[in-house]
């Protein structure tokens, strides 16, 4: 896939500076069919690969959730949750390959995208400021995993209505003003919302001109 | 026409004649023109359109940024006069819209805005139509011919202005132009949503705020909104 080089430096960010062993991003829970983006080595890999296969594990839980999902001693028998996901892990991995197993969900302007698992070697909490740093590297992945989940859906915005964009135009400057973000990915957030309402790009332009949704307001309900 | 008007439209001409040696801002030029035609042709409203690379028509200038007007516009560019004139490269005249037999959801909007006619001039240089003037006035009826004539020849001026010299030759030259001047209105709307939602006003106040700035720190209005939108400058 063309696009493999910049989605897979999706995950660097939070190998580098959470001091984690490693981690993948999904976009499990976001608005596009669920698939791994990247993963930083082959057993973060086999994590979210077992997770997609089964439908079932942390990444789901905090998909569901909109909230970490702590598996601190993921490899001890005390760890009842995920019996198939446990077990499939188990299978492939060696045994105590993970200690501590950790997702929670990206999301941006409100808008669910997918989700990051982080896992550490040794098991334990994840504490609250690792927690907190994983949240603001989270902000950057989040729209990187937009932009690649819009990609998956084609380059075209969907709007194929002959009659001019202005009202969009609109709605991308009232979108810069409610999140730090860039024109372009303004846009893509007022798409990728459009896609998962199953509404049409120019009825949600509507509704952020109208007042009626504010990412701003909505990015505060997110974790 | 009296002699007020006729030296009001002469001293636009010669603003839009400007534009063929000093350096200008399509958008601005354009924006300016369609405020004038209230004064000039006593239009309730005007918008100018021009179309852009994927041959889509844009908003580029408008006599006033109500969202009522626009959408007359966005939908009148779709299946309407608008599209039509620039389609034709030929005038397009709907004296009353209400009894129009075709384009209904066109007729309803200008019913639902109160307007009762509209006069498409296109914006036309020998074979090259880059967009149209479009005319709306409150009350039904056919422009009288010096009006007519006038709106056509502001149109003509106006495409001259913004083709300047260019022969037909350099047509790829003309329309990354054209898609440069709908770039910077692009900016420019992006630029009233910000300013609209950062100060709670609507998106007309917004666009007269951005306006006034413009104008007095004297710089194109498609520079400041672009510093506006890239959060340089807060307005």
């Amino acid at each position: 896939m063309s696009s493999a080089g910049p989605r897979r430096t999706l995950c660097e960010p939070f190998l580098r500076e959470l001091g984690v062993s490693g981690v993948a991003i999904s976009t499990i829970g976001g608005i596009q069919h669920p698939e791994t983006l990247c993963a930083s080595d082959r057993i973060a890999g086999h994590v979210d690969e077992a997770q997609l296969d089964l439908g079932e594990g942390p990444c789901w839980d905090a998909a569901a959730a909109n909230d970490w999902i702590d598996a601190s001693h993921f490899a001890e028998d005390t760890e009842t949750r995920w019996p198939a996901f446990r077990g499939a892990v188990r299978e492939s991995l060696q045994e105590k390959s993970i200690g501590g197993l950790f997702a929670f969900p990206l999301s941006i302007g409100g808008l669910r995208v997918g989700t990051v698992d982080l896992y550490r070697r040794e098991g334990g909490e994840l504490s609250r400021s690792i927690k907190d740093d994983a949240e603001q590297l989270g902000m950057t992945a989040a729209r990187g995993v937009l932009r690649a989940s819009l990609e998956m859906l084609g380059q075209s915005d969907d709007d194929d209505d002959p009659r001019p964009r202005a009202i969009i135009h609109q709605a991308t400057g009232m979108v810069l003003a409610q999140l730090d973000v860039t024109p372009d990915e303004a846009l893509l957030l007022l798409r990728g919302r459009a896609f998962a309402d199953g509404q049409k790009l120019r009825d949600i332009a509507r509704d952020v001109i109208e007042g009626r949704i504010d990412f701003a307001i909505e990015d505060g309900k997110s974790p | 026409m009296d002699a007020t008007r006729e030296a009001e439209v002469i001293r636009t001409m010669i603003r839009l004649a400007d534009t063929l040696v000093a350096g200008y801002d399509i958008v601005e030029l354009l924006q300016g023109l369609a405020e004038r035609c209230g004064d000039l042709l006593g239009a309730s409203a005007t918008g100018i359109l021009l179309a852009g690379n994927d041959g889509r028509l844009e908003v580029i200038g408008a006599s006033d940024e109500s969202s009522d007007l626009l959408e007359v516009l966005q939908i009148a560019a779709g299946a309407g006069p608008c599209i039509e004139c620039y389609v034709t490269g030929q005038p397009v005249s709907i004296p009353d819209v209400e009894s129009l037999d075709r384009w209904p959801e066109f007729r309803e909007a200008a019913h639902e805005q109160g307007y009762r006619s509209v006069h498409a001039f296109p914006m036309r240089l020998r074979q090259t139509t880059i967009g149209s003037l479009n005319l709306f006035q409150e009350h039904a009826g056919q422009l009288d011919d010096a009006d007519a004539e006038t709106a056509q020849a502001l149109a003509d001026m106006a495409t001259i202005g913004i083709l300047q010299a260019r022969t037909l030759e350099e047509a790829s030259r003309l329309s990354t132009q054209l898609q440069h001047a709908l770039d910077s209105r692009v900016v420019i709307e992006q630029a009233k949503g910000f300013v609209a939602y950062r100060r709670g006003i609507s998106l007309p106040e917004a666009f007269e705020l951005i306006r006034g700035r413009a104008r007095d720190s004297r710089q194109p209005l498609s520079e400041l909104a672009r510093k506006i939108v890239s959060r340089e400058i807060d307005l």
